[in-house]
């Protein structure tokens, strides 16, 4: 035992030896190693960092949607039936994951309204139901909520309501507004006042909601629907949703009949400029798309290079072996010590190309030690084949020069 | 040479070995150039996407129309020049002079939605007969009103918003007018029919009528006009004009209406040119478009700016601007309502318009509130179809429909909705050489001041295309010439892109770095791998008394077969696992494109799918080897033959 141990030891500083003795085939070897290290790294940390690159560039865009009618004329009086509404509220194929502010606006509603049930005391005004708050420049006057609401209200079914800044001003009961519809047999109902606007026309402003139950005559009840993609890179998903239900413009023009999803006919387009996003990132798209294709045919090449290289450093050596094992070397020691220069080799080559990988890349460099495992392991095992070809070979063989 | 063939052929693991090695790194090699080629390729696509333009506001050279106009920043007389200085600037691409003309054809309609002056001027301008049945000055108003019931049966030439949407309710028109007759008389009679030329300007949803006016901007003849003021037997003879002063035309043949005895038709008929030139002028406007002729269509602020967007179809080509093809890319709604659509050939007879000056307003006013400065803009309209000559008949084809996301209001930098874009070389000509004359209204003093002004060139037109990102450079060669602050940079979000597109190329420079690095070591690897075998063999051929120079060549024969065969297998594998990637990258990449044609073709071209770089660099490779290991054998069989065999010798010792 202590003999081997000797044996072994005695391997170890002869195989460092050998190192020192053949320097720059040694350097080179561990360059190489190295390298191929910093190499299979860099192909998987590229792709990370260009869809990175991505990323950032479809931030720049926004792109907003407009529904249309068939011939993408108008996006305002639309009269789309109130079934398209269930696209947003019944969060069909998750379009909710990829919008966002949305704009859906109703149609127009005569109401009267008052302070109380009482119908004969009111006044004639207008109800359109909202899923934002608008601005200034849609119907030319401000709109604020007041404290305690948020624009969330006009999303969901709450009886809540914005009014004219004068007829909140002369409410009795600032809270509450009331409204009747212009038939008698209609109920009155109560809605909560949560903000108000300058304008000076009796318009009234409600969810949509609550606008669809409450106040719509029939069902073609949008006005215009609008909506904002979350971010550029959703821009072929909502497209793909949205042709579900929606016409898309298109060098043919072909107006489709027939039904769409909710049973409609497709009788409504949508649009979504884009400006220059496919030219922009298509390119981008299509060299990350053929990087991933590249990579494992890269991965695979770099390690059969460090393969290759292995298999050579050791066979190149067979004469020396041949010579330890006349002097009486075990098999054995020879493939130890074969073995075990290529080790230190590797190993010292692979712990440099990390440590330079990881100063460039930080701590991504984590993500891609698999691969430099599966490298070493590939490296050694050729060692592994060489040095044991070489260990068992015949001397005499080895002497002659002969194979 | 049969030396070298035979040794390889006796140690053929060893040799395959090393072909093996080299074709790997030939193949890691070249792969890894033929991606950074792409990605070059890709990237430099990308950024050729962006357009950068600079604009001038004209309207800060120019003095306004209305009253209360701000000052011009500059003076006008700088902006030839400024213009001048920006073409020939080095980081000018090209500038773009637009040209505007315009097209009448048959088979075309006007858009209007209303009969505003800002947006839909001249084509809410109609021929209206009907019978006078009221006619009164409306309260204290300057102008009379005339109540004409609409003769439908007759000739009428009405804007696509009466007839598209209101015609079938409409039956009176309510027609307003600033002159009376020269004998201070109301330009109708109850009871007469008439044929008027008159500028329609909204329907009236309470009353179910028309409003329009008959002394309107171009049809205002201010040189057939006068204030009078009323003699005293005048008032007394003239009670239903219930005031002291009127306005009164001059010469009663230049009135916008004409009394008819039977129908239009029977009217034309006889012979009256002016109201035949009136009739056929009107017609000819109703049915043309504006064309804006240009050599990019993204050097428009609008079309840049994302304003306006391609909806349908294509954009026009860059081939097509140079051989200034027969194309052109129509407004969607214009198409629309002409039953237009991609594909279609029109043939637009093209005529130069005069232009007239007006003014809108830019910002609301609260009831009460009198527009200040900067409240109002001036716009250029063209006045329609006069009497000119035609310049040319030229068949379109439409290839593309725009979309105007806003009003279509008329301005320097907007786009109304009757535009059609085409290629400036398509139609050959000067045009727009004629000044355009303002009217401008001063106060000085309590003083109304009127005056004429002439304008040389149309706000809008002109652009320059900048380098990407040399916004900065270029601003400051304007300023070095005294033009700082002119003009209006645009470049559709490029300087916050661009860099992290070159963020992108650096990284794939790096991969391209670090396969160099790696194909360098695996060279050098090989290369003292085979020189220390190559040693021992020097040696003995020098021993045995062969020449330098053929054991050289002997050793130098090996080293071109393997290396030669190595990179032939590398440049097989490179080659074919380049061309499954890219054709396989496009085909994934080619889905889903809409209106981005660029792309298409660029990847189609076979810019991205040759694979010349792929042969190229294994020559490079490959010559490179060569020279490294003909220099180190070259030095070897140099060298004392003791001294390699010593070289061996050294090996032995030290074991």
């Amino acid at each position: 035992m202590k003999n081997r141990a000797r044996a072994s030891l005695y391997i170890v500083r002869y195989g460092m030896t050998g190192i020192y003795r053949s320097l720059a085939k040694s350097i080179a070897i561990i360059f190489v190693v190295l390298v191929m290290t910093i190499l299979i790294g860099i192909i998987s940390q590229t792709i990370f960092l260009q869809e990175q690159t991505l990323e950032s560039v479809y931030a720049q865009y926004f792109i907003d949607v407009t529904v249309m009618d068939e011939l993408c004329i108008r996006d305002t009086n639309l009269k789309l039936p109130s079934k398209y509404y269930d696209i947003i509220e019944s969060n069909l194929h998750n379009i909710n994951d990829y919008i966002t502010g949305i704009k859906i606006r109703s149609t127009e509603t005569l109401v009267r309204y008052g302070s109380n049930t009482d119908s004969e005391q009111s006044n004639f005004g207008t109800v359109v139901g909202l899923t934002y708050l608008p601005d200034r420049e849609e119907f030319g006057y401000k709109f604020q909520m007041l404290p305690g609401y948020t624009e969330e209200v006009f999303f969901g079914d709450d009886l809540v309501c914005v009014v004219p800044k004068k007829v909140y001003e002369n409410l009795k009961n600032k809270y509450t507004m009331v409204f009747h519809g212009l038939e008698e047999m209609d109920d009155p109902i109560s809605y909560t006042v949560a903000g108000i606007h300058e304008g000076v026309t009796e318009d009234f402003y409600c969810s949509y909601k609550s606008y669809n139950e409450n106040f719509s005559r029939d069902e073609f009840n949008i006005y215009s629907f609008k909506f904002s993609l979350k971010n550029a890179k959703y821009s072929d998903n909502v497209s793909s949703i949205l042709k579900r239900y929606f016409i898309e413009p298109s060098i043919a023009g072909a107006v489709k009949r027939e039904q769409n999803e909710l049973k409609l006919m497709y009788e409504y387009s949508f649009v979504m400029p884009k400006g220059n996003l496919d030219d922009v990132v298509k390119p981008i798209e299509s060299d990350i798309h053929k990087l991933k294709i590249v990579e494992p045919f890269l991965f695979i090449l770099s390690i059969a290079t460090g393969f290759v290289v292995s298999f050579l450093s050791t066979r190149n050596r067979k004469a020396e072996f041949a010579i330890m094992r006349s002097l009486g070397t075990s098999r054995g020691l020879v493939f130890f010590e074969a073995f075990i220069e290529q080790f230190i080799l590797c190993i010292i080559g692979i712990a440099l190309g990390i440590a330079i990988f990881f100063v460039m890349y930080g701590s991504d460099a984590i993500l891609v030690m698999w691969k430099i495992y599966v490298f070493f392991a590939l490296y050694m095992f050729a060692t592994a084949i060489s040095a044991l070809y070489v260990a068992r070979l015949n001397v005499m063989k080895i002497m002659k020069a002969k194979e | 040479m049969k030396y070298s063939l035979k040794k390889i052929y006796r140690t053929p693991f060893k040799s395959i070995i090393f072909i093996f090695l080299i074709g790997l790194s030939v193949t890691v090699l070249c792969l890894s150039m033929g991606m950074w080629k792409y990605s070059y390729t890709s990237l430099k696509h990308s950024k050729d996407a962006f357009t950068t333009i600079g604009i001038l506001r004209e309207l800060e050279f120019t003095e306004q129309t209305n009253r209360y106009s701000a000052q011009p920043k500059y003076e006008y007389g700088l902006l030839g020049h400024v213009k001048k200085a920006a073409t020939e600037s080095r980081y000018t691409k090209y500038a773009d002079n637009r040209k505007y003309l315009m097209g009448y054809s048959s088979d075309v309609k006007s858009y209007t939605r209303n009969g505003s002056h800002s947006e839909f001027y001249p084509y809410p301008y109609s021929i209206v007969t009907g019978v006078c049945e009221q006619v009164d000055y409306y309260m204290n108003s300057a102008n009379y009103s005339a109540i004409i019931k609409i003769d439908k049966d007759d000739l009428n030439i009405l804007p696509y918003f009466v007839e598209e949407y209101n015609y079938e309710d409409v039956e009176y028109i309510d027609i307003r007018g600033l002159y009376l007759t020269s004998d201070l008389n109301f330009p109708f009679k109850v009871g007469e029919k008439y044929i008027i030329y008159t500028y329609i300007q909204s329907y009236d949803v309470s009353k179910g009528r028309l409003n329009g006016h008959i002394d309107y901007i171009k049809t205002e003849y201010a040189e057939y006009s006068e204030e009078y003021f009323l003699t005293q037997e005048e008032i007394k003879e003239h009670p239903e004009l219930n005031r002291e002063w009127v306005n009164r035309i001059t010469d009663d043949s230049m009135l916008s209406c004409h009394l008819l005895e039977s129908d239009a038709k029977t009217f034309l008929e006889s012979g009256n040119k002016r109201w035949n030139d009136i009739v056929e002028n009107c017609r000819i406007t109703k049915h043309s478009l504006e064309m804006i002729l240009t050599d990019d269509m993204n050097s428009i602020y609008s079309f840049n700016a994302g304003d306006v967007y391609l909806l349908r179809g294509r954009a026009i080509s860059k081939e097509e601007y140079e051989h200034g093809a027969k194309v052109c890319i129509v407004n969607a709604l214009a198409a629309s309502i002409s039953g237009l659509d991609i594909g279609d050939k029109i043939s637009f007879s093209v005529y130069e318009s005069d232009f007239m000056v007006g003014s809108k307003r830019v910002r609301s006013l609260s009831l009460g509130e009198g527009a200040e400065e900067n409240d109002t803009e001036d716009f250029i309209a063209p006045n329609g179809y006069e009497g000119q000559d035609f310049i040319s008949e030229i068949e379109y084809e439409i290839i593309g429909f725009y979309r105007n996301t806003g009003a279509g209001v008329r301005g320097e930098l907007l786009l109304s909705n009757n535009v059609i874009i085409v290629p400036s070389k398509s139609i050959e000509g000067n045009f727009n050489r004629k000044p355009i004359i303002a009217d401008l209204i001063r106060e000085k003093d309590g003083e109304i001041l009127r005056y004429s002004m002439e304008r040389t060139s149309i706000p809008g037109s002109f652009s320059v295309v900048i380098e990407n990102g040399k916004i900065n450079e270029f601003e400051k060669e304007m300023e070095a010439l005294g033009y700082a602050g002119m003009f209006y940079y645009f470049d559709q979000s490029y300087s916050e892109i661009s860099e992290k597109l070159d963020g992108y190329m650096s990284t794939a420079s790096t991969m391209l770095l670090i396969s160099v690095l790696a194909w360098i070591c695996v060279s050098v690897i090989f290369l003292i791998i085979y020189m220390t075998r190559s040693k021992k063999e020097l040696a003995t051929m020098l021993s045995l008394g062969a020449g330098r120079v053929k054991a050289f060549i002997s050793e130098m024969t090996g080293i071109f077969i393997i290396v030669t065969i190595g990179a032939i297998a590398g440049y097989i594998a490179a080659t074919s696992l380049y061309e499954k990637v890219i054709e396989r990258t496009i085909s994934t990449s080619l889905e889903g494109l809409s209106t981005s044609v660029a792309f298409y073709e660029k990847v189609n071209s076979g810019v991205l799918m040759s694979s010349n770089i792929i042969w190229q660099s294994v020559v490079i490779q490959a010559v490179i080897l060569l020279l490294i290991a003909g220099l180190a054998e070259y030095r070897q069989s140099g060298q004392n033959v003791l001294k390699l065999m010593k070289g061996l010798t050294k090996t032995k010792n030290e074991k």
